[in-house]
């Protein structure tokens, strides 16, 4: 045989061993790892849920968007039955009895009120109707109508009767919104079912409350915390699992007026939006509720006041301030800022 | 050299010319017309990540061991100033290359470029 047809047969030889290869790389990519991500609207933001390594993901996701919704129903105030509506309609000085699982989500909220004595409160529906943030009437108030409101503790207000489920308020400024912590609490029922389905690996990103489940090919999952001043992300903590991530900030729902930025998260001292230098806090926890409520909390207290807080409830935190930005010593070594 | 030799030699030559034009290939074409990010590492910790796009800037890194102050510009990232004994970073000058990285030994100073964007599997927000 001559030398080059033996030097065009190896070749050819050389070539279908590396095809052979390409196609089981291929193929092995395209198993049950790819992963299944669907989204919907739902507790007024985009969530969005990504399973990996699991046949059935897109049948399981559509099952947890609809506990979701469920949820929504039972607290968004948006909606006129849900059952914090019927609450805030009708429970001044009148006790009410209510859905079960709405009064531990109360119950559990006023733990938090109480813990970070009103720097998160449930209690300030009528003060975050009165500034409209969000919505086409969002303005500063006139003060004679903030005025009540200064120094006011919703939750002070909120009375439960644990033997009948019933609660009342004996303020009439009292009104529950939960808006600060139902999508931790969302984020919990979501992670709770994707387990109970056998889910080993799955992000839930409820508007940027996240929950990781598992790993990702033996490795921890990076996720980016969003830049309060930027568009891109302004630092990633790296290498997470089984942990949630929630952020309170004061750059997704605000308006400007004659210059100054009012934002949605409210300091019950001042009846304004909170001014302590914090512009977003990043929470990290095992509990999504937790890590709500305590961002919310951490967010108003400011920096030096709220890593105390989260020190002590031992959680991790990275806070964008006015001033630069304060990490955990848990998360030190995770955590890398992106530099613009 | 009968012919079997022959053959082997001449394919073993075919395989490598091959090898080294790929080789050639790719470190030309890296990253080309895509996003460059710099990871900066300082004891094999990742410390800042930067946009290789992003505007020119000069900013210092402080260690245990010293200081670097790094800059970055028109696309490329570089030690500029330093306080180790060798200057060796310096001396690399600024570089837009994943098969190019920017050492400092004596402070365990480290910038990687990779081809891309800043990756992360969600944003917290």
């Amino acid at each position: 045989m001559p030398v080059l047809q033996k030097c065009i047969l190896m070749l050819q030889r050389l070539i279908k061993a590396a095809s052979l290869f390409i196609a089981i790389f291929l193929f092995s990519a395209c198993s049950a790892e790819t992963p299944v991500k669907k989204s919907d609207y739902l507790l007024g933001t985009i969530v969005s849920v990504t399973v990996y390594g699991c046949d059935n993901g897109d049948r399981i996701i559509d099952e947890c968007f609809e506990k979701v919704r469920e949820i929504e129903n039972k607290v968004s105030v948006a909606i006129e039955n849900s059952f914090i509506s019927e609450l805030n309609n009708s429970a001044f000085s009148c006790e009410i009895k209510t859905d079960s699982e709405v009064f531990n989500l109360i119950s559990d909220s006023l733990s938090y009120c109480y813990e970070t004595g009103g720097a998160f409160d449930i209690g300030l529906g009528k003060l975050i109707d009165l500034w409209g943030i969000g919505t086409d009437l969002q303005a500063v108030p006139d003060m004679n109508k903030l005025e009540p409101f200064i120094g006011f503790k919703g939750y002070e207000h909120i009375k439960l009767n644990y033997e009948q489920e019933a609660l009342c308020f004996d303020n009439e400024q009292v009104s529950i919104n939960l808006g600060a912590c139902a999508k931790g609490y969302a984020v919990n029922k979501a992670v709770a079912f994707l387990k109970d389905k056998g889910v080993k690996s799955a992000i839930i990103d409820f508007g940027g409350s996240i929950y990781i489940i598992g790993n990702k090919n033996g490795k921890g999952y990076d996720i980016g915390i969003a830049d309060p001043r930027g568009e891109d992300v302004g630092g990633i903590i790296s290498g997470l699992s089984d942990i949630s991530i929630v952020t309170s900030g004061d750059y997704q729902r605000y308006f400007e007026q004659d210059g100054k930025r009012y934002h949605h998260i409210f300091d019950s001292n001042t009846a304004f939006p909170s001014e302590s230098g914090v512009r977003s806090v990043t929470v990290v926890c095992s509990d999504a509720f937790k890590g709500d409520c305590l961002s919310t909390a951490a967010f108003v207290l400011g920096t030096e006041k709220g890593s105390e807080l989260l020190d002590r409830m031992n959680c991790g935190y990275v806070f964008f301030t006015d001033d630069g930005i304060v990490v955990s010593e848990d998360l030190k070594d995770s955590f890398s800022l992106i530099y613009e | 050299m009968n012919n079997k030799k022959k053959t082997g030699l001449i394919a073993f030559a075919v395989i490598l010319l091959s090898a080294a034009l790929l080789c050639c290939f790719f470190l030309l074409t890296a990253g080309n017309g895509e996003n460059k990010t710099a990871y900066i590492y300082s004891g094999g910790e990742l410390l800042y990540c930067i946009d290789l796009s992003g505007e020119n800037k000069v900013f210092t890194v402080k260690t245990d061991s010293g200081y670097n102050k790094v800059c970055l510009k028109d696309g490329k990232i570089g030690v500029i100033e330093a306080d180790c004994p060798d200057k060796t970073c310096i001396k690399t000058g600024l570089s837009d290359s994943p098969f190019m990285p920017v050492i400092c030994m004596p402070h365990r100073l480290e910038i990687v470029i990779k081809s891309g964007a800043i990756e992360t599997d969600g944003v917290s927000r």
